[in-house]
């Protein structure tokens, strides 16, 4: 350890303050998560079948892809409704919530999609915007329950998940029936075949990449820009981010707590809607009404990528095109040996080490960046600031507490 | 007529008794002061562990006892070590227990589903099984059957009152919850009771799973899981205001709406004399709603004055005392 210490000192001064960053160390502590998932992921695939493991791998992370090619567009495609999910679970964390009801919302955003595509004949338009209401009210329910009857977040969203899941399938089933194809066992129509207007436009690039691109990604991405330009750049991003750290203080401030508490978890659940409306209304699948006594799996990597994007908008498009390339990729493993699960397994295995990303942070802090020889401080100043709710803010508390400290003994050395 | 209100008696006996379980075991978990949303996770893993327990020991010559005896020791067990993962991580190291808990729902899905393609014959995601060693009948061919939990659960839902309130253990445990400083204060060791509270919803989470999945079907699907029963049990438990008895009752009630979405055709048509179909506007996802529905208005009217323990979801730090 001590060697690379060294060599860690020997850089340029310039380098090391890039390197020693609040954002640069909670990048190593998402890559960490990944790492050790990965792992996780490969020592899994060697017990299923060593010799295949390897190259089998390698075929998951790279995605199948090529570049330009079919799988390129694949990827965009399905980048594009992971990204507004991250979105939304960034954005209620920012304001002190766990948006755990994402599924819901996404779900019912889904259902307001589908049926104003294949009931209405509606164009992609109208429908997108009519699955951000309705995901946005599915969000706000959760929100209200919060802010005046302090149900936990929590409990609610999982409550009102289950609920969207069994209404859009009890719609589909009854007053919906005819959004759905009987001969297929019991899917939607596909909107190639009932109304090709709701398609997001394509640029004329559907027939050539396999009907896979979509302007889908590009809205992603502008929700991205919007909304860090919102957290990080509005009076109202700043009261957001203030009632998540502290309630009581910021209406001591007179920031209104309890409307920004609903008005961001109405942001919320808009983009987990705008995510279901990207997936489905690009014409990627066709919702299963019958079979599906499971939430759908999207959703849920939603906050896989919330988290590995350190909670952060920009980090999480790249966490989201990381997440979708392993479960795009692990359909192209050999199925026989190895399922395709496994990519889900990684994405858990991530969720579960970001729960102690802190921890990758203070290794570091003792092991690589740390001049002295430190041994028990780090440590105890971990367990130590840890207070009651354990949110990314202490994570930067810890940091900027550690960087003070290196900072002063640089000084003293200086002297 | 009667035929079906005794299976509707069936089911809501099978449901509530599971329910009970997992409810049971989030109350221990939180009464400690840890915060168990992965029980649905856990409840997976138990449920797979067990299953497949049961396929590897009835090609054996092992007696019907000893084999109910090892499938439910073997899910209890394969819970309790996956709850661990939870214990450790929460305990010692002060992680959020919300998203360690919903990281342990994702893992256990993947994992149960990985396996039980590599166990079938081409990649199948089901499990069949067969529980004629678990369900009894009176009479042959009557429609009221029992299980071998429910026993188990009147034995575990009396244990768990007087563990609770009459044994130190659980003083002990309900002190670490409400207030761990002050347990500590007195010798009390609270990472230790923590552990246990954690490690009994982890036993509590494999046995419902079971309780859940043996009794109803004769195969088991990997990917749907235990279709939300572990949040259910989360929510019944806070209306049972964490307290033992109430959450017996409160299972029964909620396993009423549970057993309709199964039987209510039948039951419908031999009180009126029509069947209900989807044209007529009624499919099982209405009556699979309705527990949610309830546990979302019960919620929103009870969360005021609940009567939570105080110090669940906050990691114990010492020296904060």
């Amino acid at each position: 350890m001590s060697k690379t210490k060294d060599f860690f000192n020997s850089l340029p001064a310039k380098s090391i303050k890039i390197l020693k960053s609040d954002g640069a160390k909670k990048t190593y502590s998402s890559l960490f998560c990944i790492l050790v998932s990965l792992i996780i992921g490969i020592i899994f695939l060697l017990c299923m079948d060593a010799p295949r493991a390897f190259p089998e791998f390698i075929n998951m992370i790279s995605g199948g892809m090529t570049f330009g090619g079919i799988n390129f567009f694949a990827i965009l495609a399905k980048t594009a409704p992971l990204l507004c999910c991250g979105l939304s679970i960034v954005f209620a964390n920012k304001s002190g919530m766990f948006n755990i009801g994402v599924a819901g919302q996404y779900t019912i955003g889904v259902f307001a999609s589908l049926m104003f595509a294949l009931q209405f004949n509606m164009s992609w338009i109208v429908c997108m915007l009519f699955a951000m209401i309705f995901g946005a009210i599915w969000a706000i329910i959760p929100g209200i329950l919060k802010a005046y009857c302090n149900v936990s977040e929590v409990l609610s969203g999982i409550m009102l998940n289950w609920v969207a899941l069994f209404f859009t399938n009890y719609s589909f089933q009854t007053y919906l029936s005819d959004c759905v194809n009987g001969a297929e066992g019991a899917k939607t129509f596909t909107l190639f075949s009932k109304n090709p207007s709701a398609l997001l436009p394509d640029i004329g690039l559907r027939a050539s990449t396999n009907n896979y691109f979509s302007i889908g990604i590009f809205i992603a991405l502008i929700a991205a820009v919007v909304i860090w330009f919102l957290l990080s750049k509005t009076t109202f991003g700043f009261q957001v981010k203030g009632s998540g750290l502290n309630k009581e203080a910021t209406k001591y401030a007179g920031m209104k707590g309890n409307r920004n508490i609903i008005v961001s978890m109405a942001i919320s659940g808009c983009l987990a809607g705008l995510g279901a409306s990207l997936y489905y209304l690009a014409g990627l699948e066709q919702w299963s009404v019958q079979a599906s006594s499971a939430l759908p799996g999207l959703p849920w990597n939603g906050i896989v990528v919330a988290f590995v994007g350190q909670l952060s908008p920009i980090g999480t498009i790249f966490a989201s095109i990381f997440v979708t390339l392993i479960s795009h990729g692990s359909r192209f493993m050999l199925q026989t040996s190895f399922p395709a699960e496994i990519s889900d397994l990684v994405t858990g295995l991530i969720v579960y080490l970001s729960g102690l990303s802190n921890l990758a942070i203070i290794l570091l802090n003792k092991y690589v960046f740390s001049k002295k020889k430190v041994s028990k401080k780090d440590c105890e100043m971990f367990f130590n600031n840890k207070n009651d709710d354990v949110n990314s803010n202490d994570s930067t508390n810890i940091i900027s507490k550690e960087n003070e400290n290196i900072s002063k003994e640089e000084k003293t050395e200086d002297k | 007529m009667g035929a079906q209100f005794l299976l509707l008696l069936t089911y809501i006996l099978i449901f509530g008794v599971a329910l009970m379980f997992v409810a049971l075991g989030g109350m221990f978990s939180e009464r400690s002061g840890v915060i168990n949303i992965g029980l649905e996770g856990i409840m997976v893993v138990g449920g797979f562990v067990g299953l497949v327990t049961l396929n590897g020991l009835s090609s054996t010559t092992c007696p019907g006892w000893l084999i109910v005896i090892i499938t439910i020791l073997s899910s209890i067990v394969a819970g309790i070590v996956y709850s661990l993962l939870l214990a450790v991580v929460c305990i010692e190291f002060k992680a959020d227990q919300t998203l360690i808990g919903t990281a342990l729902n994702l893992i256990a899905t993947a994992v149960s589903v990985i396996f039980t393609k590599r166990l079938s014959e081409g990649g199948a995601t089901t499990i069949s099984f067969a529980n004629n060693l678990f369900v009894y009948k009176f009479t042959e061919g009557s429609s009221f059957s029992f299980n071998v939990f429910l026993f188990i659960g009147i034995i575990a839902l009396a244990v768990s009152f007087v563990i609770l309130y009459r044994f130190r253990f659980g003083l002990r445990l309900r002190a670490c919850g409400e207030n761990p400083a002050a347990a500590d204060s007195v010798g009390i060791n609270v990472k230790k009771y923590r552990y246990a509270g954690v490690l009994i919803s982890g036993a509590f989470g494999g046995l419902g799973a079971l309780a859940y999945i043996l009794p109803t079907a004769t195969n088991w699907n990997a990917t749907s899981g235990v279709a939300g029963f572990g949040f259910l049990a989360l929510a019944i438990m806070i209306f049972g205001q964490w307290k033992p008895l109430r959450i017996g009752i409160i299972s029964l009630i909620f396993s009423l709406f549970l057993s309709l979405s199964y039987v209510y055709s039948g039951l419908f048509e031999s009180i009126f004399g029509f069947t209900l179909t989807a044209e007529n506007g009624v499919t099982p996802e209405l009556f699979r709603m309705l527990p949610f529905i309830a546990s979302l208005i019960l919620l929103t009217f009870t969360s005021k004055k609940s009567r939570a323990p105080k110090a669940e979801g906050i990691p114990y730090d010492k020296s904060t005392r």
